[in-house]
């Protein structure tokens, strides 16, 4: 994965498009998921095809390598789209745009808009992911 | 429910497999690696017990997984290709929970081209309280 500098959460604007992160399926960074989730059905045994819900989660972590933010983030709400396979050893990019912020007594609200692509370019994942920041922090993570 | 001609019965009122996990430090732990998710309300209890749950709590995106094991259970393969799944996190999970999904179809919708099938889906703990309220929609 691509090293992007990182950008403060407040200075995340409403249209501001996050660098882009483009990560490989690597067979160990699924089968951990699999652990990970408990996640034993047939599907994933018998064949390369990676858990979508993994993908996401990726996408997500990848995308927020790109922002510094406070402890203590707390995912509030999401929607995703699952619009294709996705499979061990596929390249995947991630694509984010912030297309909500909000400034609340001593929290912002966040929304970031996101697609994931595949290494033909197609969009396997596509939706929106909400957090709520507390201002009490000038140390950073990852969500 | 997952062969082709079960995917056909579906009905409106129809549950969707439950399932149940049991939340601990371990799995969260996993869960924290894998995802490379290190958000200490997550993974370090002294930070969590001062933050706004006052204590650890699971990743949102944990428990989704469990969703996603529900919906794979029922729809199969057909969830991975067209599926939109909404959902609010209304309650944090901690070690020591036990959640349960579950899901309804809310509707069904069928076309020449398509049928749609509307779930309405939920993670609840021990106790009953919403963890996780949304919906699915699948195309099948």
């Amino acid at each position: 994965m691509k090293k992007q500098a990182k950008i403060p959460y407040q200075k995340l604007k409403v249209g501001f498009e996050l660098p882009r992160a483009d990560y490989k399926l690597k067979p160990a960074m699924v089968a951990a998921y699999l652990k990970a989730v408990k996640e034993s059905d047939e599907i994933y045994c018998d064949s390369k095809l990676v858990p979508p819900m993994a993908v996401a989660a990726y996408a997500m972590t990848a995308i927020s390598d790109s922002v510094i933010l406070p402890p203590g983030v707390i995912h509030t709400n999401g929607e995703i789209e699952f619009r294709g396979r996705v499979t061990v050893g596929d390249t995947i990019s991630c694509y984010g745009r912030v297309s909500h912020q909000l400034k609340r007594g001593d929290i912002h609200l966040l929304t970031i808009d996101f697609s994931i692509r595949n290494q033909k370019g197609s969009a396997v994942i596509t939706g929106k992911t909400s957090f709520v920041l507390p201002e009490n922090g000038d140390r950073e993570h990852p969500i | 429910m997952k062969n082709s001609s079960a995917l056909s019965e579906l009905k409106k009122g129809m549950e969707l497999p439950r399932v149940s996990a049991v939340i601990d430090r371990e799995s969260i732990s996993l869960y924290a690696k894998a995802s490379r998710d290190f958000n200490p309300v997550h993974i370090d209890p002294s930070f969590a017990a001062k933050a706004h749950f006052g204590g650890v709590i699971a990743h949102g995106m944990l428990l989704l997984s469990y969703v996603s094991r529900m919906l794979t259970a029922a729809f199969g393969q057909k969830w991975f290709d067209n599926c939109r799944l909404d959902v609010r996190f209304k309650a944090p999970a901690r070690p020591g929970d036990e959640i349960t999904v579950s899901g309804i179809i809310r509707d069904v919708e069928s076309s020449q081209k398509e049928t749609l099938v509307f779930c309405d889906i939920s993670c609840r703990n021990q106790g009953g309280e919403a963890v996780i309220l949304g919906e699915a929609r699948v195309r099948l």
